[in-house]
Order: C-alpha cells, then sequence, then structure tokens
C-alpha cells in the first residue's frame, strides 16, 4: 500500500512539473498580486511594511484557491481517477495524497517565495520569518479546504470562480490566524504562541476533513 | 409510480396545511407588529431604535434556524436519498438568503444613529456577512450544476462541511474582533431583558419563524411541481418521437 | 417617535419590500410552473382540483 502512495504522489508531482501542470504558475500569480499591490496603495515603503504580512496572506490565499480547480478534473477528464477508485487505496487516502503532492507543488513554492517578496514590501526580518512561518503552518489548511471545493466542482467545465466562491468564506479562520501570528512575530500585544497554535490545529483539522468530506464528495458527484 | 407516491402525498399535505400556516403568520404578525410599536417600552438608552430589533433578532434567529434546516435537508439528501430532502435544501437556500439580508439591513440601519456609521466591523455583524456569503454560495451551486441529484449533493455535503466550519468562523471572528477592537462597541441586550420587551421579541420571532415555515412549504411544493412538469416534458417527448418513427 | 423614526421607518419598510419579493417570486414560480403543467392531460395531480 505504501508502495502505491508513493507511486501517486511521485506521479503528481511529475505531472506539475511538467507542461500544464502549472506548479510555477502559483508563484508567478503569487508574485504578481505582490507587484500590482503597491500600484494600488502607492510605494509608501511604511505603510507597505505594515500591511505587508496582509498582503502577503491574501495574495498566498487566492494563489492556492485560484490554483486548484483542476486537482481532480484532468484525472477525471483523462479516467486516471476511476483507475484510482478501482484500486485497493481508500479514496480518502488518495485525497490526501492528492492534496500532500499539490501543496508540495504550489504551497510549499510560496512559503519559499514569500521572504524574498516580503523583502520587496520593506517587511522587517522578525516579520519576514512570522509571515515565512505562518504561511507554512497555513497553507495546508487552505490547499485541503480547496480540495473539498474542487471534488465539488470536479464535474464543471468552468468551476474556477465557483470554487473561490464556495471556499473562501470557509478560510476565512484561517486568514485571521494566519495574518495574526504573522503581525504577532513582529511585536504586538499578544505571544506569538497563541495565533500560531490555533493556525496549526486548523491546519490538522482540515488534514483530516478534507479527505473524508473530498472522496465523499467526489463519489456522491460520480453517481 | 411508487417513487412519486411521496411527493404527492406532500402535496396533499401541504395543500392542506397552507391556508392554516398562512392564517396563523397573518396573525402572529399582526399581534408582534402591534406590540413592536405600542406595547414595547423605548429603550432608556437606545430610545426609539430599539424597535429595530424586533426585525433584526428574528431576522438573525431566522439566518441560524434555516441553516439548520437545512443541514437536516442535507442529511436527508446524503443519507436517505429522498426526492423531498433534495427540494427543501433547494428551497431553503434564497430564504436563508432573504432573512439574512434583513438581519444585515435592520442591523445596518439600527446600527447608523447608535454607532454613527452605516457599517461596523463588529464580530456579530461579520459573523452574519460571512454566513451571507455561504448562503450566496449555495445558491450559486444549485445555479451552476444542471443535475438536480447532482446540486442535491454537494450541496449537501457543503453545508454539512459548513456546519462543522461554522463554529469555527464564529470563533475567530470574535477573536480578530477583541484583538482589533478592545469591547468599545455597544452591545444589545444581554442576559436581562424586560418581560415588556421579551414578549413582542418571542411573538416576533414566532411570527418569522412561521413565515419562514409557509414560504419554505410553498418553495418545495414549486420544486415538486417543477420536478413532475420535466418528468411530463419528457415523456411528452418520447412518445411524440414515437409516432414519428 | 422620536429623530430616529426614519430609520425605523426604513428597517421596517425594506425588510417588508424583501419579504415581498421571496413571496412574490415564489408565487410566480408556483403560477408558471402550473400553467406548463396544465397543458400535459391530468392523471395523477391530487392538487388539481385545489385552485
Amino acid at each position: 500500500m505504501m508502495a502505491m502512495i508513493q507511486a501517486l504522489f511521485l506521479r503528481d508531482i511529475r505531472l506539475a512539473r511538467r507542461v500544464g501542470g502549472g506548479a510555477t504558475l502559483g508563484v508567478v500569480f503569487f508574485l504578481i498580486l505582490i507587484t500590482i499591490m503597491p500600484f494600488a496603495i502607492g510605494p509608501d515603503l511604511v505603510l507597505l511594511a505594515r500591511i505587508g504580512p496582509a498582503v502577503l496572506w491574501i495574495a498566498a490565499l487566492l494563489a492556492t484557491l485560484l490554483g486548484l480547480d483542476r486537482l481532480f478534473q484532468s484525472d477525471c477528464d483523462d479516467g486516471s481517477l476511476d483507475a484510482l477508485r478501482a484500486s485497493d487505496l481508500p479514496l480518502e487516502v488518495i485525497v490526501l495524497v492528492k492534496c500532500l503532492a499539490h501543496w508540495m507543488m504550489t504551497g510549499l513554492p510560496l512559503v519559499v517565495a514569500a521572504p524574498a517578496f516580503g523583502v520587496m514590501l520593506g517587511l522587517e526580518p522578525d516579520a519576514l520569518w512570522g509571515v515565512t512561518v505562518s504561511l507554512l503552518a497555513g497553507t495546508p489548511a487552505l490547499t485541503c479546504l480547496g480540495a473539498i471545493g474542487a471534488a465539488l466542482t470536479v464535474s464543471l467545465r468552468r468551476g474556477g470562480l465557483l470554487l473561490a466562491i464556495l471556499i473562501l468564506p470557509f478560510s476565512i479562520p484561517v486568514l485571521i490566524f494566519g495574518v495574526s501570528a504573522a503581525e504577532a512575530a513582529s511585536g504586538g500585544t499578544i505571544p506569538f504562541a497563541t495565533p500560531f497554535l490555533i493556525l496549526c490545529a486548523l491546519s490538522l483539522m482540515a488534514l483530516v476533513l478534507a479527505p473524508l468530506a473530498g472522496a465523499q464528495a467526489l463519489r456522491q458527484m460520480d453517481e | 409510480m411508487l417513487k412519486f407516491a411521496n411527493p404527492t402525498n406532500f402535496l396533499r399535505l401541504v395543500a392542506l396545511v397552507l391556508p392554516w400556516l398562512t392564517g396563523l403568520t397573518l396573525v402572529l404578525f399582526a399581534v408582534g407588529l402591534y406590540m413592536t410599536f405600542f406595547i414595547a417600552p423605548a429603550d432608556y438608552q437606545q430610545g426609539e431604535s430599539v424597535r429595530i430589533m424586533y426585525l433584526h433578532v428574528p431576522a438573525a434567529w431566522l439566518s441560524l434556524f434555516i441553516y439548520g434546516t437545512m443541514a437536516m435537508a442535507a442529511l436527508g439528501t446524503l443519507v436517505w436519498r429522498h426526492p423531498l430532502a433534495d427540494a427543501a435544501q433547494k428551497a431553503a437556500a434564497p430564504l436563508g438568503a432573504g432573512f439574512t439580508f434583513i438581519c444585515l439591513v435592520t442591523g445596518s440601519l439600527w446600527g447608523k444613529p447608535m454607532w454613527g456609521t452605516w457599517w461596523v466591523w463588529d464580530a456579530r455583524l461579520t459573523s452574519v456577512l460571512i454566513l451571507f456569503l455561504i448562503y450566496l454560495g449555495l445558491m450559486a451551486l444549485w445555479q451552476t450544476i444542471e443535475d438536480m441529484g447532482r446540486a442535491a449533493r454537494a450541496a449537501a455535503l457543503l453545508t454539512l462541511v459548513g456546519v462543522i466550519n461554522l463554529p469555527i468562523i464564529k470563533f475567530s471572528v470574535d477573536w480578530w474582533n477583541t484583538l482589533h477592537q478592545p469591547a468599545s462597541v455597544f452591545r444589545m441586550g444581554g442576559p436581562t431583558i424586560h418581560v415588556s420587551m421579551l414578549v413582542p421579541l418571542l411573538v416576533m420571532a414566532l411570527a418569522a419563524t412561521f413565515l419562514f415555515l409557509t414560504l419554505h412549504l410553498m418553495a418545495i411544493r414549486n420544486e415538486i411541481l417543477h420536478r413532475r412538469l420535466r418528468r411530463l416534458s419528457m415523456l411528452a417527448a418520447q412518445t411524440e418521437s414515437e409516432t414519428l418513427s | 417617535m422620536s429623530d430616529h423614526s426614519g430609520f425605523i421607518f426604513a428597517a421596517f419598510a425594506l425588510s417588508a419590500v424583501i419579504i415581498a419579493i421571496m413571496i412574490g417570486a415564489i408565487v410566480w414560480d408556483y403560477r408558471n410552473v402550473r400553467r406548463a403543467l396544465s397543458r400535459f392531460p391530468d392523471r395523477d395531480s391530487p392538487t388539481k382540483d385545489q385552485e
């Protein structure tokens, strides 16, 4: 069973790295979102540094969610999802593995790129560290929540916008605690650990909820 | 035709119950509105604007009650695959959005004279706004997925995911709010509401609940008839093509 | 009434409008589907005679 999981994981990573996989697109989209912010807000570095963690988090949220609509769709289109379901692996595990692979290829690059983009927004080292760590803890939750939406909209041709509308309200807690943790790291009234630990809890909960709900959604949508 | 026996019985039940429900709703609203305007006293702090609360609180109650109804129907869809549950879910979402919108609008109209602004990013208002967005998302899902059964199962899953998530959202919004706004916001009520205010509030809440029940039954009936229409149209098209060939 | 009566009136009026829209939409939908159904030969609709 572990061999199958590993094979599925590596397959998804390989597919994401190929042309049309869109792994790098997420980071580029992230960069573009960061780039257009000063045009909307103004190039004032003091102001940008103050709202920088929030900007980075919003950008990460959008970059994660908008890249997720193909998570199950391409597999559904070419029939490999049916092949996977016919295997011995429980559908829940398949969903979990696909989420992890997707996060490795889109969430993790965002986390790695965040310090560099944070410097562009004039963040101090403390804030840079806070944003990066909070993104590392929070993006798995975003990917998992998005996976539920991706499973629900798997049968739709243009599910991207609908997925965002469905899932964004549910990602508000992650955003709240992510930004709080990022801001607490650079000095604030609350200790860093409080929002950060809640953020970790949210991620762990999403890791449990997403495979269950996602697998159920894929089953329901198939009938 | 066994499959449609239940909806047919349901239609019969609706025809029987609906006049009574409508009458009860009208009476309750008449009593409730009379009490709101002529019996309930003006608040010593809020003055006459407290009368908006007699709309706002029932709407807020309904926004949650309707979500609960929808969650029950969602269970009915997923566990028993009952077509009535599908119809109940679909009928509830726009009503939920409507009453949540009333809650937001009346809250805003209450806030303008009380807080001095139309909108405050207060914990309660923000949570209700998120609930409104979830209702809109569900409506969008119903509109996008063409196949009724499939749409019902998708909406049911999302509703149930929401049941788990709504307390978390409420908790995080409260937390976020205390972080940004130390409890300076004027709070309505508390555990002790005077009886002269509580009774009108309860009557209005009951009236609103019955209004929802009436509208919900009517909307479910519409869904069942739509389904019947679809079936009959397909049958007609089938027989027509058979006679042609 | 105090100087806030405008807000109170607006709140009640707007709520009435929203509720009226909901009722109107449901009744309109009902009329439409009933009219569409009446084109078919009546077989098993017991609510037919209740209108």
